[in-house]
């Protein structure tokens, strides 16, 4: 497995986006969050997160076998008792999304909440990615507005479900388990990286791209073309290389 | 269920320019394949014909790699497919209908697209263009926007009277040339041991039902090859038929 996290604080004067990578001799995790809160430390909260899920996946690790459903659930659920625990300490409303992919043996799987994403690639092609818990990823499923329209979109910020807000039960969303395929890839972002750039431009940087660190810096460098003249949002990616990026394009026609 | 898939384009004995355009890929989502093929026959003089089809294929191609993964993330997927791809129709009419009125031409296409995946096909078919489903018959599963088969629909002519035709190339319904078009979209169930053929009139006008079971019985076929090969073997048949127009057909066997 190799891996690259870019993360820079864009226009803004914080950078309140995390991510954080624990690897060990059988699995690993990647984890990236995305603070809200404007001046109320919503870094804070994001690093939390982050820190909260590498530690765990470590000590799981040492403690012997790793289920990755219960690990991920233990992410968001430790994950939302801590930041509630912290809200009241300080008396602040900091809140993130959160992203978690593990793996561990030959399985993977991860989970999310809120509107930071997970793509998967195979074999150079675009295979999934989350489905945001946004407002407008909502009117996309109404077919109210096209998928396109969600970048730009005026609601955009509003969420549907955060780590940290005022709820009973804490509603994440995990993934089926997949098996290990050396010809995945896997980028992590945040919602100030996926607005600048788009999934046929992650494809063919991904493409021309030999390691995780070529592929987000060919990336990076769409992401702030596009941002030019706009007060960008800090912007975090994991680019993540499951083996040596086999790339066997299996399609005929011109496109 | 698995597929495998071939395709070829002719630009046939007489014609200069081959205004027809293809596309045919698969998606590997792990559980399943999704597999997308569509074939668009250009109508108009010069190049304009070939611009219309291209532009169709450009962006049936461009939907099925980064939107498409989205819409089978959504849980059901289909509803959401379903409008999706029906709206997708209207944007490529009127992407040709507003590229016509910006350049002074008049171009347009037929445009027959099939999408297969786990049980299920979807389709979208305008024009005179087809699918034919081959398993042990063959049935046409679309049926032509033409002027002939409208007749024939009526009862004012055989099929026979309307295959030797002079009318034939008179189509009622095509992609760019009115500002609103109405597709016919329609889904099924798929079963193991099916082919599947897609193809512009210039291959259909000058193959019968036996031959098409023949050649494309799912019996006879057992690997990539025989599907390279017997498309092959039938655009060669047809050219010695004394067809003029472009030939095109893609062929995916499902088993």
């Amino acid at each position: 497995m190799e891996y690259y996290v870019l993360s820079q604080t864009g226009g803004r004067e914080i950078n309140e986006d995390c991510a954080g990578v624990a690897e060990t001799d059988q699995g690993f995790c990647c984890i990236l969050a995305d603070g809200l809160g404007g001046h109320d430390h919503g870094e804070v909260a994001s690093a939390l997160v982050t820190d909260l899920g590498t530690t765990l996946f470590q000590e799981t690790c040492q403690a012997g076998t790793v289920r990755l459903q219960d690990y991920l659930e233990q992410c968001f659920q430790k994950g939302q008792e801590e930041l509630v625990a912290l809200q009241k300490e300080k008396e602040s409303e900091m809140k993130t999304t959160l992203v978690v992919l593990a793996a561990f043996g030959n399985q993977i799987q991860w989970g999310h909440v809120g509107d930071s994403r997970l793509y998967q690639f195979r074999n150079g092609r675009l295979v999934r990615r989350t489905l945001d818990h946004s407002v407008p990823q909502m009117l996309v499923m109404t077919g109210e507005i096209r998928e396109r329209d969600i970048r730009g979109h005026e609601d955009r910020n509003r969420l549907l479900r955060v780590m940290g807000a005022d709820e009973k039960r804490l509603r994440y969303e995990l993934s089926e388990p997949e098996v290990w395929d050396e010809h995945q890839a896997y980028l992590l972002c945040t919602d100030g990286f996926w607005e600048l750039i788009e999934e046929k431009q992650m494809v063919q940087a991904l493409n021309v791209s030999e390691t995780p660190r070529q592929w987000l810096e060919h990336m990076e460098q769409e992401v702030l073309k596009n941002g030019q003249g706009k007060n960008m949002d800090n912007y975090t990616a994991v680019g993540i290389f499951l083996g040596t990026e086999v790339r066997r394009k299996k399609f005929f026609g011109l496109f | 269920m698995r597929y495998i898939y071939s395709c070829q384009t002719d630009v046939g004995a007489v014609r200069e320019n081959n205004q027809d355009s293809l596309v045919v890929k698969s998606l590997n989502l792990g559980k399943h394949m999704v597999v997308f093929a569509a074939v668009c026959d250009g109508v108009g003089g010069l190049s304009h014909g070939e611009r219309a089809s291209r532009t169709s294929v450009e962006m049936l191609s461009s939907w099925f790699d980064y939107e498409l993964p989205q819409i089978l993330e959504q849980s059901p997927a289909e509803p959401v497919l379903r409008y999706r791809f029906r709206q997708l129709l209207s944007e490529i009419n009127r992407e040709i209908y507003n590229g016509n009125l910006r350049s002074g031409v008049s171009s347009a296409t037929t445009l027959t697209a099939l999408l297969l995946w786990d049980y299920h096909y979807l389709a979208g078919h305008v024009g005179d263009s087809r699918i034919y489903k081959i398993d042990y018959d063959v049935q046409q599963l679309t049926r032509d926007h033409s002027w002939v088969a409208q007749e024939v629909a009526m009862g004012r002519m055989t099929a026979h009277q309307a295959a030797i035709d002079t009318r034939q190339n008179i189509i009622l319904k095509c992609m760019g040339a009115e500002p609103e078009v109405e597709p016919d979209v329609f889904e099924g169930r798929i079963r193991e041991k099916t082919v599947f053929v897609l193809c512009t009139d210039g291959f259909w006008h000058h193959v019968d039902a036996r031959e098409w079971i023949r050649q494309f019985s799912p019996a006879v076929i057992k690997e990539e090859k025989h599907l390279a090969e017997n498309l092959y073997f039938m655009a060669e048949q047809v050219k010695q038929r004394g067809e003029s127009d472009n030939i095109t057909a893609i062929a995916i066997d499902v088993f």
